[in-house]
């Protein structure tokens, strides 16, 4: 498991890598934070090799994309693969989060 | 086909969990998308486990899971001896809501009721026991 932030200019990346679960969201937590509070933010968050999810990890992308809402921003996930997806899909969150 | 692993309730233990049921369902022949699917539900159910059954993480606990494969049907069977705990009382998460309106948590048991067919919990002998049923089509 693995987060990165990138900036970019005025935009943030992150990447997600691996499995993110009970055991490794905590430094996906610590990763997102700052960007909780953040005025119009406009972040990606790249899945292409998050290859796990739980309801743990799920509840940070809501909880982020509710703080992204709440400020004016812009949130897009990316590259996402088709098991990833399927969770998305099952919870509803397909129809909250643009993807791309 | 009838297996059996038991482990603590810590976090750290998931991934035995993990690898013992990725072994079964390769046995099986079942898809990469069903077996992601059937660990996040046992992950799922396991770490509602160490929450609430097991709340005093100080405190050492057993978790048994046992998996059963017959006439088409994987049975899943978590005991522990934590205090009673039914994840079926656990209201339905509401997942036509809006990102604004929904509540942050409570999908773990969503997520259990989605990928399993049947979700049933009983007390018996001071023991949790919380069955899992999922058919497996060819």
């Amino acid at each position: 498991m693995g987060t990165t932030v990138i900036k970019e200019g005025s935009a943030t990346r992150i990447v997600v890598q691996g499995r993110l679960d009970t055991s490794t969201v905590k430094e996906f937590e610590t990763a997102i934070q700052p960007l909780l509070t953040q005025t119009n933010p406009d972040i990606t968050i790249d899945t292409e090799k998050l290859s796990y999810i739980n309801s743990s990890g799920l509840r940070l992308f809501i909880l982020l994309l509710k703080a992204v809402k709440a400020n004016n921003g812009a949130l897009v996930i990316v590259n996402m693969n088709p098991n990833i997806r399927g969770i998305f899909d099952m919870t509803g969150f397909s129809n909250l989060f643009i993807i791309r | 086909m009838e297996k059996n692993l038991q482990i603590n309730n810590n976090f750290d233990e998931l991934v035995k969990v993990t690898e013992f049921v990725e072994e079964i369902c390769d046995e099986l022949n079942l898809s990469p998308s069903l077996v992601m699917s059937i660990n996040l539900a046992l992950e799922e159910a396991i770490v509602n486990i160490i929450n609430y059954a097991y709340d005093n993480p100080e405190c050492k606990g057993e978790i048994k899971l046992f998996v059963g494969f017959r006439d088409d049907v994987l049975t899943f069977i978590l005991t522990d001896k934590g205090v009673a705990f039914d994840p079926t009382l656990v209201p339905e998460a509401d997942i036509t809501l809006s990102a604004e309106d929904r509540p942050i948590g409570g999908l773990g048991i969503f997520l259990i009721r989605q990928i399993m067919d049947k979700v049933s919990y009983e007390r018996i002998n001071d023991n949790n026991i919380l069955e899992m049923t999922k058919k497996i089509v060819h």
